[in-house]
């Protein structure tokens, strides 16, 4: 866990969620809210307020970015709102926590097991 | 749209005003729309449908205002550019500061034996000294000379700023009085009222020492 982006982890559940519902394609904020909502299986439930906070503070340290009105009507013409997607550094980041995740949950199922309940 | 709707609508729209100007011009249009969207969406579901999503938005409102101007007060604190440069960050700052004080008028005045060793208390009178000469720095540091806005209301915030000053010392040694007894004298609630409000006076004046230390380039610009 030296790497660069080392200090930027662990993500928040929510900040990973957002990310993670950029990852396949840009998409607007209602859009973002509701992948989120499936994500985690209803666990998360975003209001607007929360939502925008969470997107500036991604915008603000340039792990998403706003998609140009050019760039919207190019990758998806149904999209008419106010766009985000990944940035590379966001992918970095993204990766960097899935990959702290998984070390996690290996060493926890090496020491637990569904027996032990 | 219900009238239900309608109202929860209308009301977000007035409640997004409170955010941070920079935030609210930035995302404003945004936050409105996936409100609506969620509005529209919770709509067929029935009236308390709706009222459930705005009773939510409102739920987190508080803890979102909270979040918003504390990264936008720091980040123009980092930056030396915060001015109270609007009526809502005067509000804020006078709500702030002088709703903790008119609370410890209000409970002084609930239990006057506060008052016992008024003036014979030289320690309680030089900390308040200290306490309103802070005070009356951080209001004067938060007032940037020729503001266009604030200009009209500058001797106003002078005189308001001398009067919150000369309230710390008065009610100063009540504080110590206080804080000497506690918890053996008044109730519970009485001791934790005072001591809380006491904790957030002292953060006032270490706010303005805080500021004083961060920007002192700035200082000589905007103190009369």
């Amino acid at each position: 866990m030296n790497t660069p982006t080392a200090h930027y982890l662990p993500l928040t559940e929510t900040t990973l969620f957002i990310l993670l519902s950029l990852t396949p394609q840009p998409r607007h904020g209602y859009a973002i809210m509701k992948a989120v909502i499936e994500l985690s299986a209803g666990r998360i439930n975003l209001t607007a307020g929360t939502l925008y906070g969470a997107l500036k503070r991604l915008l603000e340290q340039n792990w998403i970015e706003p998609m140009d009105e050019q760039d919207r009507v190019a990758d998806n013409p149904g999209l008419p709102r106010k766009a985000y997607r990944l940035t590379g550094l966001g992918r970095v980041i993204l990766n960097a926590e899935i990959t702290r995740l998984d070390s996690v949950v290996k060493v926890a199922r090496l020491h637990w097991t569904e027996e032990q309940i | 749209m219900t009238r239900i709707a309608i109202f929860c609508h209308s009301s977000y729209v007035a409640l997004i005003r409170l955010y941070p100007a920079k935030f609210r011009h930035r995302f404003g249009a945004e936050l409105l729309e996936v409100f609506t969207a969620k509005l529209t969406e919770a709509g067929p579901l029935g009236t308390s449908a709706v009222i459930r999503v705005w009773l939510h938005e409102l739920a987190e409102l508080p803890g979102n205002l909270f979040t918003e101007y504390q990264l936008a007060f720091v980040k123009s604190y980092g930056k030396g550019e915060f001015q109270m440069s609007n009526t809502l960050r005067s509000r804020l700052f006078f709500l702030g500061v002088g709703l903790p004080l008119g609370l410890v008028v209000t409970l002084a005045f609930i239990n006057p034996n506060w008052f016992r060793v008024l003036f014979s208390n030289n320690l309680g009178w030089l900390i308040s000294v200290s306490f309103g000469l802070m005070l009356a720095l951080n209001v004067l540091l938060l007032i940037p000379r020729g503001n266009p806005i604030l200009i009209g209301w500058r001797p106003a915030l002078v005189v308001a700023c001398a009067f919150l000053a000369a309230l710390f010392v008065i009610f100063g040694p009540a504080f110590l009085t206080v804080i000497k007894r506690f918890p053996s004298e008044g109730t519970p609630l009485q001791s934790f009222l005072t001591i809380g409000l006491i904790l957030i006076d002292l953060g006032c004046v270490g706010a303005g020492v805080f500021l004083v230390a961060r920007s002192p380039g700035k200082n000589s610009n905007v103190l009369p």
